[in-house]
């Protein structure tokens, strides 16, 4: 039977409309944008490399930059070692384990604003929890963990790393039921213990899981926004500003839509840029065949 | 026949009416207040048959960010909630319209002797238009606990209190009470917040902006009230760091309700927070902020609630007259507890003097309307940025003022860092 040549075209045309209307046209015009002076309330002037010149020239940007790192630096190893750690656990079978995987999962269902505000009473500097279980183990003047631009950030990357645990756990689940049992059967005939089962089967079986999982983190954590804006407002000072934070503070706040555009397309860069050389990097440790 | 006739005729009337119709589009920014909203809405249309209003009420972190969204799409709102915070941005970006012509007309019609007149002028005045017209207001003030004040025998403070008599009364409420070594009682809370902070700049005659380079370059009176505030902490301790209590504003009027501090500075709109959301279980009231050696006259650091008009509406007058009768119909009952009224006639009202009338605290409520006459404020375009408002909460000159009440930079490197910092942002406002 014989197809009319548009036909194939027909199948991916509504995929096709999808990634040119939500995804492909938004970049090409914040792209535009960013070499503009605009507000929404008024109309866009060309202004070249202006803002890219303001931003690359702002000290307070590179410290913005710089956060972004440390964020994504806790978080994604975080998400990496313990979402992997307890998929490893609720793979076990044990009594209990649908109950614990609902548990850890719970985080990633609930509203990021309460679990906010609930991490933001229990890291109070007078009156939170944490503290009063410093003050009670001896520790006098105990940290202002979200008031103090030392420890905001790591805070919230790490309110953020557990809330977001149990989506990956649950993706490091679903690779590791894909380990084929005879392999571990035939490890452990031949005397492996389950330390080396785990580093020389698990670990090494499981890398396209980890390696999707190292890209989504790290766009998760480029991207949050949320969890900022609820615990820290990005303060103390710009202290745990995110780069997505920025930009919602330059476009909704300042009505800045040409700098905002600017610091959209240096993330989107940027991210790309990291994915890039994770595929490139892929086939030296990525392993698809058993 | 005849029937066809008629219902000829009735259609036509109904088509009529309904053309001669107009739809106008409101903008308000407290979901909270949407019942209040839309009771005005409807003695207005009662009022006035040929205009139908369409409210849409948003909590105030969405306000901003859907103005701009539908401003992107050229669909602002014929009426909105403005704040003189962002009117000149809006302003400049020619999204409001000029309401001076508007404005001299209702004067003539209501005499301006019937509004306050300084808060308009502070608030929405720009190069000589006006973009905004005020329906509240407000403005900073102490409040103080008088059970604090009756039990350690200190006074009141009085109308024309000075820095050294604050200073006073602050040193003789700061008490280490469970007598652990550590103070728990503070004779005052203050933190980087405008509406707690710059009321002081004010009654010292200062100010943060060089107003013919709009930069940011404190004058000495603005400098000499900086240090003061940060002897407050630093040297006299008769107040807290801001990161030992994660202060914000919230925490603030917690400290207060909690009575851990005897006096704290906020707006004034923060009475309804006393009486409602974190009731003060306690006798207190309010003051002026006390007045600084290079003081001239009381200045109460103000702001408005304002109207505006978008630029491109369809029915200027139709929004104007729905904006005239928010102004002069609201009742003064009607107000969020603490702001107040635009329109003079509800501001002095029976029902506003809450203390007199129903008995409620604070008892000198109406210290406030005295200051009508001389609002001031630091708002410029950018300024919640480089101010630390909103999203920015925090930071800017804020994070500058708290990491020199927590001890954690100097003086010097505080105006070091605001100078590098908040003239970047103003310079590329101020081109």
């Amino acid at each position: 039977m014989k197809y009319k040549w548009y036909v194939p075209y027909l199948f991916v045309l509504l995929a096709l409309i999808g990634l040119f209307v939500f995804r492909l046209g938004p970049i090409a015009m914040v792209t535009g944008i960013s070499f503009t002076d605009w507000s929404p309330f008024g109309d866009p002037s060309f202004i070249g490399f202006e803002n890219y010149e303001y931003m690359f020239t702002d000290p307070s940007f590179w410290e913005i930059v710089l956060n972004t790192v440390i964020f994504s630096a806790i978080f994604v190893p975080s998400i990496l070692v313990f979402s992997l750690l307890l998929a490893v656990l609720l793979n076990k079978g044990l009594k209990g384990t649908t109950l614990f995987r609902v548990m850890y999962f719970a985080p990633v269902i609930t509203s990021t604003v309460a679990i906010g505000i609930v991490w933001q009473w229990l890291f109070s500097t007078d009156a939170g929890f944490v503290n009063f279980i410093l003050r009670f183990l001896g520790m006098e003047n105990p940290p202002s963990w979200l008031s103090d631009g030392k420890y905001s950030l790591g805070v919230v990357a790490f309110v953020y790393s557990w809330k977001r645990i149990g989506y990956y756990m649950i993706i490091y689940l679903a690779g590791l039921q894909d380990i084929p049992r005879v392999l571990m059967e035939a490890a452990r005939i031949d005397g492996a213990n389950k330390i080396r089962m785990f580093f020389k089967i698990t670990v090494p079986l499981i890398t396209p899981t980890t390696f999707f999982i190292l890209i989504m983190s790290i766009i998760d954590s480029f991207k949050n926004f949320e969890i900022v804006y609820t615990m820290t407002r990005g303060g103390p000072g710009i202290s745990s500003t995110t780069l997505s934070y920025y930009i919602f503070q330059n476009a909704f706040e300042m009505f800045d839509m040409g700098y905002a555009s600017s610091v959209a397309v240096f993330l989107l860069l940027i991210v790309g840029i990291i994915t890039f050389v994770n595929f490139r990097m892929k086939s030296r440790w990525v392993k698809y065949q058993y | 026949m005849r029937k066809s006739l008629l219902s000829a005729v009735l259609i036509s009337f109904i088509t009529f009416i309904g053309f001669g119709q107009v739809t106008l589009q409101y903008w308000f920014w407290d979901a909270n207040f949407e019942q209040q909203e839309l009771e005005m809405i409807e003695k207005f249309e009662k009022t006035h048959p040929d205009i139908k209003v369409e409210l849409t009420a948003l909590s105030a972190d969405a306000y901003w960010t859907k103005l701009a969204a539908m401003a992107a799409a050229k669909q602002m709102p014929d009426v909105m909630a403005m704040h003189p915070n962002t009117v000149e941005d809006l302003a400049d970006q020619g999204a409001l319209l000029d309401l001076s012509g508007f404005v001299d007309e209702s004067f003539k019609k209501y005499g301006d002797y019937s509004y306050f007149l300084s808060v308009l002028d502070s608030s929405f005045k720009i190069k000589d238009k006006y973009y905004g017209v005020p329906f509240a207001w407000v403005g900073s003030v102490v409040y103080y606990n008088k059970d604090l004040f009756d039990k350690y025998g200190v006074e009141y403070p009085t109308d024309g209190w000075t820095w050294d008599e604050f200073l006073e009364k602050a040193k003789a409420l700061t008490k280490d009470v469970d007598g652990n070594g550590k103070t728990d009682q503070w004779g005052y809370t203050v933190f980087s917040r405008y509406a707690v902070f710059d009321g002081w700049v004010l009654q010292n005659d200062g100010d943060y902006i060089n107003r013919e380079t709009m930069r940011w370059d404190p004058d000495q009176n603005a400098r000499d009230t900086i240090s003061f505030v940060n002897d407050l902490v630093n040297k006299y301790h008769v107040a807290p760091r801001p990161k030992d209590y994660d202060l914000d504003g919230k925490k603030i009027k917690i400290m207060f309700a909690n009575q851990q501090t005897a006096m704290m500075s906020e707006g004034s709109w923060n009475i309804k927070y006393m009486r409602e959301d974190i009731p003060a279980d306690f006798n207190w009231d309010i003051a002026y902020l006390p007045r600084g050696p290079q003081w001239k006259e009381d200045v109460m650091h103000a702001w408005a609630d304002g109207l505006a008009i978008a630029n491109n509406t369809k029915y200027p007058e139709e929004s104007w007259e729905f904006i005239e009768f928010l102004v002069n119909e609201r009742l003064a009952k009607d107000y969020y507890a603490g702001k107040v009224p635009f329109a003079k006639k509800e501001a002095y009202s029976a029902d506003w003097k809450e203390y007199e009338t129903f008995g409620k605290l604070p008892e000198h409520k109406t210290l406030i309307l005295d200051y009508g006459t001389s609002a001031k404020h630091f708002y410029t375009k950018y300024w919640k940025f480089w101010r630390g408002y909103a999203s920015a909460e925090g930071s800017g000159l804020s994070a500058h003022i708290d990491d020199m009440l927590n001890g954690d930079i100097t003086l010097e490197q505080f105006y070091q860092k605001s100078d590098r910092e908040i003239n970047r942002m103003l310079k590329k406002a101020y081109k």
